[in-house]
């Protein structure tokens, strides 16, 4: 039980650093507002998650735009759920 | 034969419409996940599995198919149809025999997501009728995403009514427990297991059945290639000593 305990709150941190939070610092590096970019963070973990483990947003900095582009599609993303989610990767991708 | 070339007919007229269409995504052959279709989303499964035995005057090949459609209700609700499950046997004489036997339904609900929630879960209710056969199963789906790995495990439950007058009565528990990593977006790698205990009359058990085995699955463009062998690792006589499931599936 320790075990599975303890691969739980290793998986929420891991979680944390390949997508960082939705802090007031992000939100004020984005062009969105905070309620925007928490929903483009939701999707990038759930729909973007269906197919493939969640890549780190640091990670792919500067390359997001076309990923996105790539990637919306095979998501099933609406328009909307498109911009939310690029406007937090391009928020969060040089978060510390 | 002519079952014999009709299934092969049947089977690559499937296998080229899932090369030619774009396609779905599952880790495991024989576990059931917690994600479910998209809103408004199909997909379109085909599974194929061989079960073999091999013993003193016991050697039988038997190959299942399962033709299913999949259509995403909600972004948590899930409604599958089984078109068709069928069966072609191969007995020790090399005889051929093609039986359809049932259509099902299934429901699946997600309760919690297993990325974004401390575990994924979700529940599972399928219906099935066909000739002499009507069953009734439940499953509990449990699953958790770390980093690269898929955890997932099935709690089962099934009610089955069969034979002349239906007056044949089985119920049946089962788990099955799989781990998947993924070696590239495209592919994972990874391990299942199936345990199974099956009661006549729903008072006899029977014996305790464990199997497990090696799995691969491979994703593409809008689709998906899953395979699991799995070898029986107990000795209960009239089950299989190897059995492979395919699964391939495609989106749109």
């Amino acid at each position: 039980m320790l075990a599975l305990g303890a691969c739980l709150l290793a998986g929420c941190a891991n979680l944390a650093t390949l997508a960082p939070p939705v802090t007031p610092a992000l939100v004020a590096r984005s062009h969105g507002d905070a309620s925007m970019l928490a929903s483009g963070r939701g999707i990038y973990l759930t729909q973007c998650t269906a197919c493939h483990a969640p890549e780190s947003v640091p990670a792919h900095a500067g390359k997001w735009p076309g990923l996105i582009r790539e990637m919306a599609p095979k998501s099933r993303l609406t328009a909307a759920e498109e911009r939310a989610v690029l406007a937090y990767v391009l928020a969060a991708e040089h978060a510390q | 034969m002519k079952h014999t070339k009709f299934a092969i007919v049947s089977l690559l007229s499937l296998l080229s419409l899932a090369a030619s269409a774009i396609a779905g995504e599952r880790h495991f052959a024989n576990v059931y996940e917690t994600t479910t279709a998209a809103k408004g989303e199909f997909e379109f499964e085909n599974w194929v599995t061989w079960k073999t035995r091999r013993g003193e005057g016991d050697n039988s090949n038997l190959w299942k198919f399962r033709h299913e459609i999949e259509y995403g209700i909600t972004d948590r609700l899930q409604l599958g149809v089984y078109l068709a499950n069928w069966t072609l046997t191969r007995d020790a004489t090399h005889r051929n025999t093609t039986r359809y036997e049932s259509a099902a339904a299934e429901l699946i609900y997600r309760m919690s997501h297993p990325t974004t929630d401390a575990l994924g879960s979700a529940l599972y209710l399928e219906i099935e009728g066909g000739h002499d056969l009507f069953a009734l199963e439940g499953k509990l789906l449990l699953q958790k995403n770390i980093g690269r790995f898929v955890f997932a495990w099935n709690g089962v439950i099934e009610a089955e009514w069969s034979g002349r007058g239906m007056m044949e009565r089985t119920g049946t528990l089962e788990q099955t427990f799989g781990v998947s990593y993924q070696i590239t977006p495209k592919v994972s790698v990874g391990g299942e297991l199936v345990h199974e205990v099956s009661f006549e009359d729903w008072s006899k058990s029977g014996p305790n059945v464990l199997f497990a085995g090696p799995n691969v699955s491979w994703r593409f463009k809008r689709g998906y290639i899953t395979a699991a062998t799995l070898f029986q690792c107990t000795r209960a006589t009239g089950e299989p000593d190897i059995q492979t499931r395919v699964i391939f599936g495609i989106h749109f």
